[in-house]
């Protein structure tokens, strides 16, 4: 997983930053999309790819999508070192 | 960081536009002006390092003569002026809006008095820009508080309608876990309840992100954290374990327990909360499922018991087999259906052969070939069998579509309705897969039983014209794989699975 690619798109960046903020936030699209002012179709698209990349965690239901952060130690490490170095990317 | 809040309103005014704006337009007027902005602290021996200046060797020069005003515009919280030798002026004005001062402006090296008017106006264009300062930093200050909780309870909300998803105990508890874990931060989970004894606590959940075989012992109650926690009803918070009772009207159902934070800090009170309310949420989901596993329990008890009784009416050859059911089921898994899905097939299997109720002898035991005559009335009895369960409803109104199409052919010239291809209820089209292999091994008055090599090569055959040809793979993988242990007696599978 290339975590500097990954978080090169501005929506990534965004959407990892507020879990970093919020770590034990979990929240479905459309809060994630209200909390970042981010257009849902592009939230939506964003956690479902970083989920795949496991930089979010996937608690899905038939009705309910929530996403949180992942709970590996280094890859938060990781994320929080690059927001830090590139604060005004997000 | 600033000490106080006069401090920050100072600091975030000399950065705002309108600020910056204003002091621009007034330099205009005072043409070559230095400008010095102190914060509302500065003594009158002022600290270079905490001024701000437009140019710094005239704002140095300044200084003297900036101090020797500051001590009046302080007592007085008017504008204070002065010539210097060289016939420039300065003035040192306060940063004041009604009776708070947040900071000083000195402006010198003008070459004219400043006209009074114009020292109000900047008076008055300051107490605006000090009114939109002082709003922004409220809604900034009501969003850096408000926020955070906002974002807490839309998480709670999220939690609830995840757990809400399921009424199946064995997928709720590690769901709890699950979200739980991710809430908290934490290493470990475990979900325990009290067993219909009260004596013990069951372990029913355990995740644990280090360790995927975690395990966890059972305790009797009293015995352990959890146990403590069952008697006593209070939760206990250490740095490294918080344990929350589980409790239903009054009644402790059990506990849950996380171990360790995985950034290493202990657990608090604000930990304690939050765990406090996910219970209070996981509770009424644990009830519920429970009461839908109790009703469950019922309803197929109830379904086999009417199953027995419709069944006695029928002759031992056409009755319900447990290859019947094996078969059946296990096409079911096959294909992947839903918890729900495997429960309507399952009690469809059980009562599938109400339709042969009421069969006349001479027809189940013609020992020739069935005329037109023969299936016209077998076909008028299968809908006759299928409506004496009609009535009942409820959960079985859901299976009445699989037990009356279970005879429909895929190519559309089967009965009662001659439904074809996918229009036939998934559940039918695997009751008439099984229901022709079941037959096929079976002795019957015409003819004598075939092996399950010449069965299944039967049902292959009709594929694409009989039975639907997704069905009959999955049956033939089904048939493969099982070897002979599909003919065993009734696998506990069926229970426990969904």
């Amino acid at each position: 997983m290339d975590l500097e690619k990954i978080l090169t798109s501005r929506i990534n960046a965004k959407i990892l930053k507020l879990f970093c903020e919020h770590p034990h936030c979990i929240d479905t699209a459309q809060g994630i999309s209200l909390w970042t002012g981010l257009p849902l179709d592009k939230t939506k698209n964003s956690l479902q790819k970083l989920a795949h990349h496991s930089l979010l965690v996937e608690h899905k239901t038939l009705s309910t999508q929530g996403y949180a952060l992942t709970q590996d130690k280094k890859i938060i490490t990781a994320i929080k070192n690059w927001l830090n170095r590139n604060p005004n990317d997000t | 960081m600033h000490s106080t809040y006069q401090d920050e309103l100072f600091h975030k005014l000399i950065e705002h536009p309108s600020w910056k704006n204003e002091i621009e337009a007034f330099s205009h007027f005072l043409v070559n002006a230095t400008w010095i902005f102190l914060p509302q602290a500065t003594t009158t021996e002022i600290d270079p390092a905490n001024i701000f200046y437009s140019n710094r060797d005239e704002a140095m020069q300044m200084l003297p003569i900036v101090g020797s005003l500051l001590s009046a515009v302080k007592q007085t919280k008017q504008v204070q002026t002065t010539i210097n030798s060289a016939g420039k002026y300065f003035y040192c004005i306060p940063i004041i809006r009604g009776d708070q001062v947040y900071g000083y402006v000195a402006v010198g090296n003008i070459t004219e008095e400043i006209p009074e008017k114009l020292l109000n106006l900047f008076n008055v264009f300051t107490c605006t820009t000090i009114e939109s300062v002082q709003k922004e930093l409220e809604v900034s200050k009501l969003y850096e508080t408000i926020r955070p909780k906002t974002i807490a309870l839309s998480t709670v909300h999220t939690i609830g309608r995840i757990i809400s998803s399921t009424l199946e105990l064995d997928e709720l508890l590690p769901r709890i876990a699950r979200l739980s874990l991710q809430v908290l931060r934490a290493q470990r989970c475990c979900i325990m309840l009290v067993d219909k004894y009260k004596r013990n606590l069951v372990p029913h959940a355990i995740v644990d992100v280090r360790n995927k075989n975690a395990q966890q012992e059972q305790l009797k109650l009293g015995q352990g954290i959890p146990g403590k926690v069952v008697q006593s009803g209070n939760a206990v918070l250490r740095p490294q374990q918080l344990c929350i009772p589980l409790v239903a009207e009054e009644h402790i159902i059990g506990t849950i327990t996380m171990t360790h934070r995985l950034d290493g800090k202990p657990f608090g009170i604000f930990d304690k909360e939050i765990l406090t309310t996910l219970s209070e949420q996981a509770v009424i989901a644990i009830k519920n499922a429970q009461l839908y596993d109790e009703q469950e329990k019922l309803t197929l008890n109830s379904i086999k018991a009417l199953a027995s009784i419709l069944s006695s009416g029928v002759a031992d050859n056409y009755g319900r087999t447990n290859l019947f059911i094996n078969v059946t089921m296990s096409i079911g898994m096959e294909l992947k259906l839903r918890s729900d899905q495997m429960r309507m097939l399952y009690y469809a299997s059980l009562l599938h052969n109400v339709s042969q109720m009421g069969l006349p002898d001479k027809i189940l035991k013609k020992s020739t070939k069935l005329t037109g005559k023969d299936y016209k009335i077998i076909q008028e009895q299968h809908l006759k069998g299928a409506q004496l369960i009609q009535p009942i409803g409820g959960r079985l109104k859901a299976v009445l579509p699989i037990i009356i199409h279970h005879h429909e052919r895929y190519d559309g010239h089967g009965y009662p309705s001659g439904l074809k291809a996918d229009d036939i209820p998934l559940g039918a089209r695997i009751l008439a897969v099984a229901d022709a292999f079941e037959a096929m091994l079976s002795k019957r008055p015409y003819r004598r039983k075939l092996s399950i090599s010449q069965a299944v090569a039967e049902i292959v055959k009709f594929s694409g014209e009989q039975f639907d040809p997704v069905i009959v793979d999955a049956f033939v993988r089904v048939i493969r794989r099982s070897k002979n242990k599909i003919f065993k007696s009734e696998q506990a599978w069926i229970w426990k699975k969904f």
